[in-house]
């Protein structure tokens, strides 16, 4: 029957938050590899690679995240590829992620003066080396308090695999509505669940930030 | 093997375009607004006045470190049962003003914080008031040296309106699923959608642009 | 031009898309072979589906697939879908058939195949007390909210006079706290809903006003699940008592007659497509 929001349904909400944890985490790893290759093809000297990792970012920046789930959803199947929903969420929230992490790791690649790469070519340093001994690493401490940042926005992201159906922390809290009717205390309890996950993650890329601007 | 078809998509143009115009004039009105008290909150938060202070830095955190979605949810759906009682599109706009003003506050801040204080000073010994000091040597600059960091955000935000058809009010994600319910054309509706959004962020950025070009654009004379 | 290009893109997705094969038909035996089966179900629509106070799956439909899975003598698991996802769950393979207290509609036997139906509602329209709707025709005058997506909204929008405010929700619970809340004046949906709102202690404000039509429920599986299909169908004819106990259970009244045929549906799964 129906009932009051007590703790068991407060249990049921945080369960939720472990797959909000997860997701974040998969997303942001997966994500972060792809975005890597986007940022190094955004910079590169192949002109048709950078206008396609212009193409790429513009393209997940430029539609509604829900959208970009969805069409991963309905589409990976039209693809002959079959996946649970948690994975084709997890692959939706990736490519997302390379998107948006792809654009701010071309910036803080720009960031590091030219100067630094002409030198390693000078020594001859070849690509590979001059990005993964000179470049990479400096642009790495640039990025770093957009990185974190965008860690929270990708964790707040997660809320819309509520609307494909996973039952996250979102959709653990509209499920225990659903059961309560008392939607005030149910998602001022949600909320709260996702302030405690991004506060932190927040703070530290606010004291990142501090950090590199002492330094700079 | 699936066969796409986007014929049952296009013939329902009428309800996208429609969606599409809502979708507009949401997001418009809510960056207008947003923008406004989003330049309160900067002057809260960095009001001489602690108390002032402390209500920003908390309430600018509280909606950046939760969902908009949770933050509609609990507009739409909580606030009546402490009496406030919202239509669908009145709920989206306000939790759209509330969430965009919070993250301009912090853009807007930036700004204000690179202006430099011997530029104050200066307008004061040219006997400017202050309100016109703020309007033309604070708020003015300020905007205009994060002008395109608030162009990102108010397509963030156009972008994040997707969210409100679950408290039904009706926009472009709204009449997508209409179509969608009555179709079953999943991908091909989507797909569709994620163009119209696409159109829409490359004119929005265009429209503001323009309107940064104007009213925004450093003094050449 | 754009028709054009999104047909050039159709083209050459389905270039890539020929490379894979064909879905194997999921059948009763592998099931059992399996052990295990993935039942789609919904469960924001209390009493029909919710998640009870061990955070467990239950309710009419889930007793219904449970019931089946133990007559295949295989686990269950349960895949809990929206209204939003509920038929391309089923189509994209995520699950291997649907119990989802689901409406039959012509429409949506284009593209699933439904079993013999084994379940009934009164589609009825619930309002505050003192709105006055005894018919269609007051429907105009009220903001009407519905389950957007479900099939009651097409029956919604027949059945209520052109203009009529009408705002789609989510699913049944958002659609009964949108009345309870105050933000719509009368919702249009299942006969259950009156039990939700007694049971949030608020029943006194709101009562049934007339019903506006008969809303039959069947299970579903992909097109194609012929042996899948042929034993549902054979399900819900031997199993007529204990589906008779469930839905007195749950839904609080006796289980109608169900009809085994319906115009523009085909339940067995014969008829050319």
């Amino acid at each position: 029957m129906i009932r009051t929001f007590g703790f068991p349904e407060i249990l049921f909400v945080l369960e939720g938050a472990k797959w909000t944890i997860l997701m974040s985490l998969a997303a942001f790893v997966v994500g972060g590899l792809l975005g890597l290759l986007v940022a190094l093809a955004r910079t590169s000297g192949i002109r048709p690679l950078r206008i396609f990792a212009a193409g790429y970012i513009q393209i997940f920046q430029g539609t509604p995240l829900l959208i970009q789930l969805f069409l991963v959803y309905f589409g990976l199947p039209l693809l002959g590829v079959k996946v649970e929903l948690w994975l084709a969420v997890i692959a939706g929230l990736s490519l997302h992620a390379s998107g948006f992490l792809g654009e701010i790791w071309r910036g803080s690649i720009q960031a590091v003066p030219d100067g630094q790469s002409e030198a390693g070519r000078a020594l001859g340093l070849g690509y590979a080396s001059r990005m993964r001994d000179i470049v990479l690493p400096q642009a790495f401490r640039i990025s770093l308090p957009a990185t974190v940042g965008f860690m929270v926005n990708l964790t707040k992201g997660t809320a819309l695999a509520a609307l494909l159906g996973l039952t996250e922390l979102t959709r653990s809290g509209q499920l225990m509505s659903n059961i309560t009717f008392e939607p005030l205390k149910v998602y001022a309890t949600v909320g709260l669940v996702y302030f405690a996950i991004c506060l932190p993650l927040t703070l530290c890329s606010a004291q990142l930030e501090r950090r590199l601007n002492a330094q700079g | 093997m699936y066969d796409f078809d986007f014929a049952p998509v296009f013939q329902a143009w009428r309800l996208l375009a429609a969606g599409a115009w809502a979708t507009v004039y949401i997001s418009a009105i809510s960056m207008a607004l947003g923008l406004v008290f989003g330049i309160v909150l900067t002057a809260m938060r960095m009001a001489p006045v602690a108390a002032l202070r402390s209500i920003a830095i908390g309430y600018i955190e509280l909606i950046r470190n939760t969902p908009f979605l949770v933050q509609v949810f609990f507009i739409y759906f909580g606030m009546p049962e402490l009496g406030l009682r919202l239509n669908a599109m009145e709920a989206a706009i306000l939790t759209m003003t509330l969430n965009c003003s919070a993250y301009i506050a912090e853009i807007v801040r930036s700004g204000v914080e690179s202006i430099r204080k011997g530029q104050i000073e200066a307008g004061r010994a040219l006997g400017m008031s202050t309100p016109d000091v703020y309007r033309f040597i604070v708020f003015r600059p300020a905007i205009r040296a994060v002008y395109p960091s608030l162009c990102s955000q108010f397509i963030l935000m156009m972008l994040n309106t997707s969210l409100v058809a679950s408290i039904s009010a009706q926009e472009l994600t709204y009449a997508a699923q209409m179509i969608d319910n009555q179709t079953f054309r999943s991908f091909e509706v989507y797909f569709v959608l994620g163009a119209i959004y696409l159109i829409l962020s490359q004119l929005f950025s265009l429209g503001l642009g323009l309107i940064g070009r104007t009213y925004f654009s450093y003094p050449t004379k | 031009m754009c028709i054009v290009n999104f047909r050039k893109f159709a083209a050459a997705f389905a270039v890539a898309a020929l490379g894979t094969t064909a879905a194997m038909a999921v059948t009763p035996d592998e099931l059992r072979q399996k052990g295990s089966v993935t039942i789609g179900v919904q469960m924001d629509q209390f009493p029909w589906g919710f998640i009870d106070e061990a955070g467990q799956n239950d309710g009419y439909d889930i007793e219904v697939a449970k019931l089946i899975a133990a007559d295949l003598g295989v686990t269950p698991a349960f895949f809990r879908i929206t209204g939003q996802n509920r038929i391309p769950s089923l189509t994209t393979e995520q699950v291997d058939f649907l119990v989802p207290s689901m409406t039959v509609t012509e429409e949506r036997a284009k593209v699933i195949q439904y079993a013999l139906p084994y379940s009934s509602n009164d589609i009825t329209v619930w309002a505050r007390k003192d709105a006055e709707i005894t018919g269609n025709e007051q429907l105009g005058d009220f903001v009407i909210g519905v389950n957007r997506g479900s099939a009651f909204e097409p029956i919604l929008t027949a059945a209520a006079p052109a203009g009529t405010e009408i705002r789609g929700y989510d699913d049944d619970a958002t659609t009964v706290q949108a009345l309870l809340s105050g933000q719509v004046d009368a919702i249009v949906g299942s006969k259950t809903y009156g039990t939700v709102i007694q049971s949030t202690g608020r029943g006194d404000g709101f009562e049934a006003k007339y019903k506006v039509a008969d809303n039959i429920q069947a299970m579903a599986v992909r097109k194609g699940d012929q042996e899948m299909l042929e034993y549902l169908n054979d399900f819900v004819t031997r199993h007529d008592a204990e589906l008779d106990a469930l839905y007195k259970k749950w839904i609080g009244s006796d289980r109608a007659d169900l009809p085994v045929e319906l115009p523009g549906v085909d339940f067995t799964g014969k008829a050319a497509n």
